[in-house]
């Protein structure tokens, strides 16, 4: 219960100023942009590269979205409070984690169609299967992210540092969507790597639940 | 009796090591098929199982901080991580010379190699995170939990990556440990041996370091009380 | 010696040389740390000690 209460007030405070997802929104849209400069690509090629495309962008947008996730509770002491508070610390992160994955499939959600538009690619024949990565994949990101989130709190240059120390955690996840995904977009529903976000999301979730007293006491 | 214990591991390990490369060179045959170059194999595989078993030290440390509180655990893990980096790009740049002999690049995405790039990303951050917390038990746990996430994504890679190769069908690194010959089994265990002493006295010489920078922090405190 | 074997040395040299550099630069790093972690001490000690007199 308290998990749902902090996603909502968490979910309530990003609809009322919109500032991470507008953030995030836009700078999805100007990576896809730059993308279609940086490369020359004939339609066989893109296809190719669509998947890896797409969870770039989406990983990029993220790190962004659950940078705030605990970053905007240190104005006024509110994290003291918080972990002050009767709430259990995996409510905090949980109800947080929530509120950023819903959050993060928001914008993917809004880049999505974009994305089909600039690259051509048809994403609705396969709308199931991918909408299924799409959310494995994107919780992954968002539970280690808010776990990190939570790490990085009161490191200087947080805004550097969280991206430094997530991607690299994400590459077996991220790996297996982009396969993923590429498969889907080339019309194949063929999902043999499921398994990985199976796996990465399962462990993170019990190691993140698990550590999370000890991240936030520091 | 510690500074005695650093140069003896030192010496020895570095003795070893002498040794081994007269092994190495002047008495091992030549692989056929390879030729001379198979002989990188002798500290390119050494480093990784020397980076791994330190790791290893590492994960172990930062639970056993988290559990405790007791900072000498934390001097430990940097430590370990410390000299496990080192040791995992020797392993790095011995792996990519070797590729590019024998299969013309600089660079093959195969499952090891790549694992052993994570793992030096991954704890990359680590070491770089440190320095950004100034607060030392706010970096010890922090530096505990990212090593312990580290340590758990090390499977996942793994297993992503070799699923990965499977379609994409990228070179692999044709030898297995398993079937190395019998005659180059001395060298290459005398190698590991070697490394794990050389990285135990770095580790100790760096431990050393660590206690003495909470001296200093204590007496800077001091200082500002008198 | 066959161009082949000549060009297999040369990129040995060049990974073995590259491993003990990187060993090495770690040990010289290790020392430097080392000097200026004791000469950081010393100081402290000597500040304690002058303001306890």
């Amino acid at each position: 219960m308290a998990a749902l209460a902090i996603a909502g007030k968490d979910l309530r405070t990003e609809w009322r100023t919109k500032e991470s997802l507008n953030a995030s929104v836009s700078f999805a849209l100007v990576i896809l942009v730059l993308f279609s400069f940086a490369f020359d690509l004939d339609r066989e090629e893109l296809l190719a590269i669509s998947g890896g495309l797409l969870w770039l962008v989406y990983a990029f947008a993220g790190a962004l979205i659950v940078n705030r996730s605990f970053a905007r509770e240190l104005p006024n002491d509110c994290l003291d409070v918080l972990i002050a508070s009767p709430a259990p610390g995996w409510a905090v992160f949980l109800g947080k984690a929530v509120a950023c994955f819903l959050l993060l499939i928001l914008v993917e959600l809004i880049s999505l169609p974009v994305f089909g538009l600039f690259y051509n690619i048809h994403w609705a024949g396969s709308i199931f299967p991918l909408l299924l990565v799409i959310a494995l994949a994107t919780w992954g990101i968002t539970v280690v992210g808010t776990a990190f989130s939570a790490v990085t709190v009161n490191v200087r240059l947080r805004e550097l540092m969280l991206p430094v120390l997530l991607y690299p955690l994400l590459i077996p996840l991220l790996i297996g969507a982009m396969e993923m995904t590429t498969g889907l977009l080339n019309g194949n529903a063929v999902l043999s790597d499921i398994r990985i976000l199976l796996v990465f999301d399962a462990v993170f979730t019990s190691l993140s639940i698990y550590l999370i007293d000890f991240i936030l006491v520091i | 009796m510690r500074e005695k214990t650093i140069y003896g591991l030192g010496i020895l390990g570095t003795l070893l090591l002498l040794w081994n490369f007269y092994t190495i060179f002047l008495v091992i045959p030549i692989d056929a098929l390879q030729g001379n170059i198979f002989r990188i194999i002798f500290i390119h595989v050494p480093a990784a199982m020397t980076a791994f078993a330190f790791y290893g030290v590492a994960v172990l440390a930062s639970i056993a901080f988290l559990w405790t509180k007791n900072f000498k655990w934390d001097s430990m893990a940097v430590s370990a991580v410390e000299v496990g980096t080192m040791f995992t790009l020797v392993n790095l740049a011995t792996g990519s010379i070797w590729a590019r002999v024998e299969w013309g690049i600089w660079w093959a995405w195969d499952a090891r190699m790549t694992t052993q790039l994570m793992l030096f990303l991954l704890y990359l951050g680590y070491l770089l995170m440190r320095p950004a917390v100034a607060e030392p038990t706010q970096r010890a746990t922090m530096s505990a939990i990212l090593s312990i996430f580290a340590a758990a994504d090390i499977p996942v890679v793994f297993m992503a990556i070799r699923l990965h190769n499977v379609r994409t069908q990228h070179p692999g690194p044709v030898l297995e440990t398993g079937g190395l010959a019998p005659v180059y089994w001395p060298p290459f265990l005398i190698g590991i041996v070697a490394f794990l002493l050389l990285g135990s006295a770095m580790i100790l010489v760096r431990l050393h370091q660590e206690s003495s920078s909470r001296e200093i922090d204590s007496l800077r405190r001091e200082l500002h009380a008198i | 010696m066959s161009a082949v074997d000549i060009t297999n040395l040369h990129f040995l040299f060049f990974g073995y040389s590259a491993a003990w550099l990187i060993m090495i630069g770690f040990v010289f790093l290790l020392v430097r740390r080392s000097r200026r972690i004791d000469r950081e001490l010393s100081r402290l000690k000597s500040l304690v000690e002058d303001k306890e007199k």
